[in-house]
């Protein structure tokens, strides 16, 4: 297992260098002058050429991307531009508030996706099968910006009960202060991947359900909850394992739209302002981390094999 | 007086926060960027200190909207020990001497701002104030009706009939210093015939774009320069819809079967109100007369980069594009001379469509060096009348600044450049 880690650890460095290679260059391709974005339509032609020199914009390309490289290697990740902050406490402040949206969703979304999905498959071809198929089918159609403002308008407007904007209130607070805010964000963004998981789990229990073992344990004389329970959910766990693997990076991205919505300050705002505004050391940066990330979660999928299934193993 | 920090306001420190932006050796030139400083104080030559509280500033020619300038953001005041203190980080720590003081800056989330109690026409009532960035518009909405902001900026058109029928919700309004215009490049076929600019004019419904696409959040433009500037006039050439007269100009510019022409639209921008929508309604009124307008729509960091060029290549930017201008000062030298003097074109000034009339430049010219309003003003109306006749550019509308907020806030007035003033406000019943 650890030879194997390791391995992997090694391939992502590769993996990242090629993601910020693209991105470096798509950015430097796309029209826009960073120095006109930010300086505005206002701007002289002698500003825009001293911003040009002080950002280094005059450099060919290769030059700026090496610069950028040296400094990512040993910690200095540079300076946002539109920002005027060190790109790595930018990211990492604002990659937090993503992880912390994305992992609630990601938890309410396993939570209430398997619990429908076993439900319904317990109960296949009855009206409440029924009923819980048509929801998470009406889950995994809405489009989160869709939902989450038909959300705001409900539950924080007609029903008071949530905030409808921001990751705490205005002036700041605490943990406490925070749970409220995160209420509808992340239902949000878990309604997709909890609709999917739901739809997956009944799939797949089902199938499970009608092979030799399950028949076997019945015979037995198992009562049914633990047949369920034992010998049909744990069997059809590693598919629901690898979808929640593969669903990490839909959190990332569907996280960009979820934030937008209810200006949630994560990385996903970051990364839209950024685009705009032509800021290439914070766009650099966001992509650097969201890549690390994605390519860290799939790492961690295919540990999660080894332990829910004793099949699998790494040399 | 003196600055938040204690430091004195005097003519030190004018000296000090203008010379730190304009003299390239000045020891805390490299304190911040000043993208404003040559467009505002660019004209200065010699700063002097007479004594503590006289400044005489000479200025490298007569320069008639001076004046209007020193009330600009970059002729703000800032306090010297404080940028001496900090250096480059004085931007995260701003000391000014206004009714308020800056507390923090917590970047994407918010500003915090608090009363500065020794502000020289006294303390303001609301202690503290917080600005939050809220990008999505239907999020601003949602965050204003739920009360968890007082103030909002910048709502969708369609929600406001709504808001002004609720109790909970006040109005603050002002005409803008602002006009959203078609540009046409004139070095260009077709448009290098005024007649065809004029077709064009007639042809489109200013009337019904500013009713049904802006759900009247704009006046409709009569006159390139917005009317609360000074100087405006309304003794121009007009251009009702008359489809027929546009159809008849164009048969006499040479064109009776209409022609085919690029149209280029930002996706959104500053002060570009809804640039889409409006883009779209033109191209369907062209298409009644016999112009046959393709769209193209940029992303608005790309949009400036390719419309504001210089004038040797003139030939990339399309016959037609939109763009908008937000007044700096208040000086009708910032719309006129700025947008369409042949002095300048792009890299030097944003006569973006490179209008260039003789008798107009002079006008201009001269209107910019004379210091008595009273005779800048016939030369200001001269060069509005020749402009509207010519028409090098189609003034659409003027927006109008639209706040809303909770009605427990009292006080509230817009500025007519878009800048927030807060001391006279007070919030009541809460």
């Amino acid at each position: 297992m650890l030879p194997y880690l390791v391995r992997r650890l090694l391939v992502m460095v590769p993996t990242l260098l090629g993601v910020s290679v693209v991105v470096f260059l798509s950015l430097h391709l796309t029209p826009g002058d960073p120095a006109q974005v930010i300086l505005g339509p206002k701007a002289t032609a002698s500003s825009l050429a001293a911003l040009r020199q002080e950002l280094g914009l005059d450099q060919p390309v290769h030059v700026q991307y090496l610069r950028w490289l040296r400094g990512v290697v040993t910690g200095d990740w540079g300076r946002s531009i539109q920002l005027k902050a060190s790109v790595l406490s930018l990211v990492w402040q604002r990659f937090q508030a993503t992880l912390v949206l994305s992992a609630a969703a990601l938890l309410i979304a396993v939570g209430a996706g398997v619990a429908l999905g076993a439900f319904s498959a317990s109960r296949a071809g009855t009206l409440a099968d029924r009923a819980a198929i048509a929801v998470s089918l009406v889950g995994y159609s809405l489009p989160p910006f869709f939902l989450g403002i038909v959300l705001q308008v409900v539950f924080g407007l007609r029903l008071g009960w949530f905030p409808v904007t921001g990751m705490l209130p205005p002036g700041g607070g605490g943990f406490r202060d925070m749970l409220p805010h995160l209420v509808l964000p992340a239902v949000t963004l878990a309604a997709g991947i909890g609709a999917l998981l739901a739809r997956m789990t009944r799939a797949t229990m089902m199938d499970v359900f009608g092979q030799d073992h399950v028949r076997t344990a019945r015979a037995k004389g198992l009562v049914e909850r633990a047949v369920t329970a034992r010998h049909v959910f744990r069997n059809a766990l590693l598919p629901i394992v690898t979808v929640v693997g593969l669903q990490i990076g839909y959190v990332l991205g569907g996280a960009v739209l979820v934030e937008q919505v209810f200006s949630w300050p994560g990385i996903g705002t970051l990364a839209v302002n950024a685009i705009l505004a032509r800021d290439f050391p914070l766009v650099q940066g966001v992509t650097l981390v969201v890549a690390t990330a994605y390519v860290f979660a799939n790492l961690v999928t295919d540990v999660a094999y080894v332990l829910v299934d004793p099949r699998v193993s790494y040399a | 007086m003196t600055f938040h920090d204690g430091t004195p306001v005097n003519a030190e420190a004018v000296k000090f926060s203008f010379e730190r932006q304009i003299d390239p050796e000045h020891p805390y030139h490299d304190t911040g960027e000043f993208p404003y400083a040559e467009f505002t104080l660019g004209v200065i030559d010699a700063i002097e200190v007479v004594d503590d509280l006289t400044v005489r500033i000479t200025l490298k020619e007569t320069f008639a909207p001076f004046l209007a300038n020193m009330a600009m953001h970059a002729a703000a005041l800032v306090s010297p020990t404080a940028v001496m203190r900090y250096g480059r980080d004085f931007g995260e720590h701003p000391v000014g001497a206004g009714p308020y003081r800056f507390v923090s800056w917590q970047r994407g989330v918010e500003v915090i701002l608090e009363a500065n109690p020794d502000y020289w026409r006294g303390a303001p009532q609301v202690e503290r104030l917080i600005f939050r960035p809220i990008i999505e518009d239907q999020a601003r909405l949602a965050a204003l009706e739920a009360g968890e902001i007082d103030l909002a900026v910048n709502l969708p058109p369609d929600d406001l009939p709504r808001l002004r029928q609720d109790p909970r919700f006040t109005f603050a309004e002002q005409p803008g210093m602002h006009t959203w215009y078609v540009v046409f490049n004139v070095t260009k076929e077709p448009f290098d015939d005024p007649r065809v600019r004029q077709a064009v004019a007639h042809a489109i419904d200013r009337d019904a774009i500013v009713q049904a696409i802006l759900g009247g959040t704009g006046e409709t433009a009569v006159n390139f320069l917005p009317p609360v500037v000074w100087s405006y006039t309304d003794d121009v050439a007009t251009y009702p819809y008359d489809p027929e007269r546009a159809r008849q100009l164009l048969a006499e510019a040479g064109y009776p079967n209409g022609f085919s022409v690029e149209f280029w639209v930002p996706e959104s921008g500053s002060g570009m109100q809804q640039s889409v929508a409006m883009g779209t309604v033109i191209q369907d009124f062209l298409a009644r007369v016999g112009i046959d307008v393709t769209i193209q729509q940029f992303e608005w960091g790309t949009y400036l980069d390719r419309v504001i060029v210089p004038f040797e290549q003139a030939d990339s930017v399309p016959a037609m594009f939109e763009m908008s201008w937000i007044g700096d000062n208040g000086d009708p030298d910032n719309f006129l001379y700025i947008l369409l003097s042949g002095d300048q074109f792009p890299p030097y000034g944003f006569n973006l469509g490179y209008y260039d009339n003789d008798e107009v430049d002079d006008l201009l010219r001269r209107a910019r060096t004379i210091t008595d309003p009273d005779e800048r003003l016939p030369l200001y109306q001269e060069a509005q009348r020749l402009i509207m006749a010519d028409l090098p550019v189609l003034p659409v509308d003027h927006e109008t600044q639209i706040v809303v907020h909770s009605s427990s806030i009292r006080g509230f007035v817009p500025h007519p450049t878009g800048v927030f003033r807060f001391e006279n406000v007070e919030v009541v019943g809460r």
